[in-house]
């Protein structure tokens, strides 16, 4: 999928695994229940966008824009994930596991239950961040902007 | 219009690569540093490239000039505010370029250097060191500081909403979000306080 505008649609119950997602505009989305498994996204903006129950295993993620985002129960655990915006972003119960996030910014974000666990955080910005139970275990959080 | 990133770890520099649909031309923004990915970027898509935009005049993001120089016959823009030790033409505030068929204005945005300049096609906005994703640029003092969040307001926050920002450093953003999350914009007020105090002390 590359150079498409789909803003303010609604998607349910899909599987997306593996896909390419690329220089798409898909911002005031609502994604419930998607999986976006090992999917390849690039250049793409879901800023001010809700997801909920979405899965985001594996996937590769390079100058994506989530800026904005509701997530709610989303899995982003052992993705690639450098250079991506999620500034203010609110997260609940969310799972950024065995992430390489080199480079994302969170900056201005609410992250509630939310795990950053064994992750790549060099360079990741977590500046004005407002953090509640938020586990950042085996995480370089000392190399991060914050 | 086709915008390819490409980021360097030497320098931590995005260097962006811009193209007409139509036509074969190319112009690159920023070249900090050329390795054989930003090489192979162009010659895989088979542009010919033509031009190179400075945004300001520091060497992390002209490094790779010499070394395109070298391979392409480039004709160099940079702001009129410069001074290069290799030819390029200036180009000043407001101006509008008609480059590789496409039409770039030209906005001046002092602040992080005097000689900052923003490029806008189409909907993008390149900011070079000016404004990026949740902050500004790096500035010598508060003055500067100063300098470079009015220059913002007034030349920047005044567009589209929907306008994407490229930045020289980090990723990719838009005008709305930057209004909602960007501390550094909302400290505006703190900063004209400093300012007033120092000219009491003064």
């Amino acid at each position: 999928m590359v150079d498409y505008s789909l803003t303010g649609s609604e998607f349910e119950d899909l599987k997306l695994p593996k896909k390419e997602i690329i220089a798409s505009n898909l911002a005031w989305c609502t994604f419930r229940n998607i999986d976006f498994s090992h999917t390849t996204l690039i250049n793409t903006f879901f800023d001010f966008c809700l997801f909920d129950r979405c899965t985001f295993n594996g996937i590769l993620s390079r100058y994506a824009v989530f800026s904005g985002s509701k997530m709610i129960d989303c899995d982003f655990s052992g993705s690639i994930i450098i250079h991506t915006n999620f500034c203010g972003v609110d997260t609940y119960r969310c799972n950024f596991n065995d992430c390489d996030l080199y480079f994302s910014t969170f900056n201005s974000s609410y992250l509630r239950d939310t795990s950053f666990e064994d992750c790549n955080l060099k360079k990741a910005d977590f500046v004005h961040t407002d953090q509640r139970r938020v586990s950042l275990r085996y995480s370089n959080y000392e190399e991060t902007r914050h | 219009m086709n915008i390819y990133q490409h980021f360097s770890v030497v320098g931590f520099c995005n260097t962006y690569l811009v193209a007409s649909k139509k036509h074969g031309e190319a112009l690159l923004i920023d070249p900090g540093h050329v390795d054989l990915e930003l090489i192979n970027l162009i010659e895989s898509n088979n542009y010919k490239l033509k031009h190179v935009l400075l945004t300001h005049r520091h060497l992390s993001h002209r490094e790779g000039l010499g070394t395109l120089q070298k391979i392409y016959g480039l004709s160099v823009h940079g702001s009129s505010f410069s001074s290069y030790d290799f030819p390029y033409q200036p180009v000043d505030d407001r101006q509008i370029l008609n480059l590789c068929d496409m039409e770039i204005e030209v906005i001046h945005v002092p602040g992080h250097s005097l000689d900052s300049m923003v490029y806008k096609i189409d909907h993008a906005l390149f900011t070079g060191d000016t404004l990026m994703c949740g902050r500004i640029g790096s500035t010598p003092g508060y003055r500067e500081q100063t300098l470079l969040i009015n220059s913002i307001n007034q030349r920047l926050m005044g567009l589209d909403e929907n306008s994407l920002i490229f930045p020289g450093h980090g990723t990719a953003t838009k005008i709305r979000i930057e209004r909602m999350f960007n501390h550094d914009l909302l400290q505006l007020g703190t900063i004209q306080t400093e300012r007033e105090h120092w000219r009491d002390e003064e």
